[in-house]
């Protein structure tokens, strides 16, 4: 970084200052705890897109892309392809559509999926950067994150949803990282990806909602892309002179705070706080689910015998979470009660209890009915109390400290590659362990495109 | 009742008789919008329109260049999915969506630093297509809604080349939002009104109950159109 950008820091905040952050970062080795956690981010948002990709909402966006002019990215998880904006923007959805991806609990980004996109889209074309994947991933989770702490907490409280409106930033970073960019370029790329932000919270609940993920994706490609054309034709922005981020901001958040974005970038890693998700749900109901769970096993609670469950949580899961009677699996996904529900009858909540048939299962629906939300503002985001009152007069208490998955109680690598596992069994060609070995090994000259390829091979002639 | 993204939609795919000079009016703004942006592409691409130039000549304010963009995104959506057939009014409706919701929210849009040609061209597109495909009215407020989560666009941007860029990739979003909701992609039905949409993120304060007053029987895009 040069001594005339160092000293502006404070003052005020510019496009190429903070392209100057990235592609500094972006010229040195992840630290190794990063590139750790780079790696367990990119794996697992992989394997969340790859158990999505044969989805029926997947292969609705696969048949609309088909109808474009032809392209030659692979899907992912799949045999069609598509041009590369396609391929960015099902790759970024899938890997939201279950809400089973990653969280940055400070900003309630989910920041795998929009990068995921970003490099589908990238690193699936023929090319030779594939050695770059991991850091360019990196870079631009990092400067998502960067940009939502700036604008959190206003920015998500007022009914943003930051996945979209800050993704869209990390994804041009990471394609343009992949493209090599120059400060300038990366700089263009960054103010065009933030002309298109986007994500209302009022999308909850529908496909809308990772569409925001999927549309940050492909819309980051477009903005890196662009960039890198106005450069080469006639010197992009230059003519301007330099501009302030700071309007942008102000447009995110009221309460933004600039020094967030680029105070210590590339010292103190926001990525290193990312958390993944155990549950595909909204991760402020995972305790509540964890006492479900535990509740089921240690308990020996029949559901018949439930007379009511008081489940004290964080005031934010009424609003976040609130959802009491879902008829869809989606809706099911912004369901606390349902989780808990699910996690007593079935002693786990995967993927099968947040399908249309769990959401709609009479035995679910009437214990749900029994579920009574209590807000609590003494409780973390990740702490739960459930009081189960019996019909006997017998109560069970089942309290979480600390929900699995949280940043006091991560993942392990085995839970996480066992996750993985699980999600992409039914491809039948991958399994989690060759997922992390294939990712961990592209900067030693392992290829993208064979991971693309070879996920993509049992699904010739599939439809979804 | 329902909110302002249903009635739009009932609005935009309705029988409407288009006031006097209306039709002429937008064919008028159908051959400036290709002389001006170029021709619809014979082929969908994303954002094909060419943005270069348009920002130099027309600023946020300007209600022709919103009106241009939307009857050129509804031409070049005609083109590539459908036909010409009912372009003219399509076109209409599109437009008028998009003034009205200019006229309803474009101060507090600015006070809040978003560009108005943003919102206006992404639903405004969004709708006319949704016209063209003869989508059901429930598609057609679930294309709104899709149009309306990302009607962006920085007010700060205004006069430069970027501006240019976020306009046409407003037209490119309406037309895929039309596209995604008549394929049964699933939305709310109140974008613009809801508690977490459009109008309370990004134009806090605005009077919902005026985007809609007089719907189909009085026609904002008459003066415009005319002039």
């Amino acid at each position: 970084m040069t001594a005339e950008l160092s000293s502006r820091v404070g003052k005020d905040v510019w496009w190429r200052d903070f392209a100057d952050r990235i592609r500094t970062a972006f010229n040195a080795p992840l630290p190794a705890p990063v590139r750790h956690e780079a790696l367990r981010s990119l794996v697992n948002v992989l394997g969340v897109g790859l158990g999505a990709s044969r989805s029926e909402e997947v292969g609705r966006l696969v048949r609309l892309a088909l109808t474009r002019p032809p392209g030659s990215v692979p899907v992912i998880g799949r045999t069609e392809q598509v041009d590369a904006y396609q391929a960015a923007l099902i790759a970024g959805f899938a890997a939201h559509l279950d809400d089973f991806d990653d969280t940055h609990l400070a900003t309630v980004i989910h920041p795998g999926a929009s990068c995921l996109g970003a490099v589908w889209g990238m690193a699936g074309q023929a090319g030779g950067q594939d050695h770059d994947i991991l850091r360019a991933f990196a870079i631009g989770c990092e400067a998502q994150l960067r940009l939502g702490m700036a604008v959190t907490p206003g920015h998500y409280q007022r009914g943003w949803h930051i996945t979209g409106t800050c993704g869209v930033v990390g994804a041009a970073v990471t394609s343009a990282l992949l493209m090599d960019a120059s400060v300038e370029q990366v700089a263009v790329s960054i103010r065009l990806a933030a002309a298109q932000t986007l994500g209302h919270r009022e999308a909850f609940g529908t496909e809308l909602k990772p569409l925001h993920a999927g549309k940050a994706a492909a819309n980051g490609l477009v903005a890196a892309s662009t960039a890198k054309r106005w450069l080469d034709e006639d010197g992009g922005l230059s003519a301007e002179g330099e501009r302030s981020m700071l309007p942008l901001l102000r447009t995110l958040s009221a309460d933004n705070d600039p020094d967030r974005l680029l105070t210590g970038f590339g010292e103190h890693w926001e990525l290193l706080s990312n958390t993944y998700k155990p549950y595909p749900c909204g991760i402020v109901a995972h305790p509540g689910i964890d006492a479900a769970i535990e509740a089921s096993g240690q308990h020996e609670v029949r559901p018949d015998e439930i007379e009511r469950i008081d489940y004290e949580c964080h005031p934010l899961v009424l609003d976040l979470m609130g959802n009491l009677d879902p008829e869809t699996g989606l809706q099911a996904r912004f369901s606390a009660v349902h989780g808990v529900a699910v996690g007593l009858l079935a002693g786990t909540a995967g993927l099968a209890q947040f399908e249309d048939e769990s959401a709609r299962s009479d035995e679910v629906r009437s214990l749900r009915q029994r579920i009574v939300l209590v807000p609590r503002s003494d409780l973390n985001r990740d702490q739960a109390n459930l009081r189960i009152v019996l019909r006997s007069g017998r109560e069970v208490v089942s309290a979480v400290r600390a929900a699995r998955g949280s940043l006091s109680r991560p993942l392990s690598d085995e839970e996480l590659v066992a996750k993985v596992d699980q999600l992409v069994a039914p491809l039948g060609s991958v399994s989690g362990i060759d997922l992390w070995n294939l990712v961990d090994s592209l900067e030693r000259g392992s290829r993208w495109r064979d991971l693309v390829v070879s996920v993509a091979g049992q699904t010739q002639g599939s439809e979804a | 009742m329902r909110g302002p993204t249903w009635q739009l939609a009932g609005f935009a795919l309705a029988e409407v008789r288009l006031p006097e000079g209306v039709a002429a009016g937008i064919s008028r703004l159908l051959d400036q919008a290709a002389d001006e942006l170029g021709p619809p592409p014979v082929q969908w691409e994303p954002a094909a329109l060419d943005g270069t130039g348009i920002w130099q000549r027309y600023s946020s304010a300007d209600t022709q260049a919103e009106a241009m963009l939307i009857v050129s995104g509804t031409a070049q959506a005609a083109r590539a999915l459908v036909d010409d057939r009912g372009l003219v009014t399509a076109a209409a409706v599109g437009v008028e969506t998009g003034l009205r919701l200019r006229a309803a929210l474009a101060e507090q849009l600015g006070r809040e630093g978003w560009d108005p040609v943003g919102v206006s061209v992404t639903c405004g597109v969004a709708l006319a297509v949704s016209r063209l495909l003869e989508a059901t009215i429930d598609s057609a407020a679930r294309a709104l809604s899709i149009a309306s989560t990302q009607a962006a666009g920085q007010l700060h941007e205004g006069g430069t080349r970027v501006a240019g860029f976020q306009w046409t990739r407003a037209v490119a979003n309406g037309i895929e939002a039309a596209e995604l909701a008549f394929a049964g992609f699933t939305a709310p039905v109140t974008g613009i009104e809801g508690s977490r949409g459009l109008v309370a993120l990004q134009a806090p304060g605005a009077d919902i109950a005026t985007i809609c007053a007089g719907l189909g029987q009085t026609w904002l895009l008459g003066e415009l159109v005319a002039s």
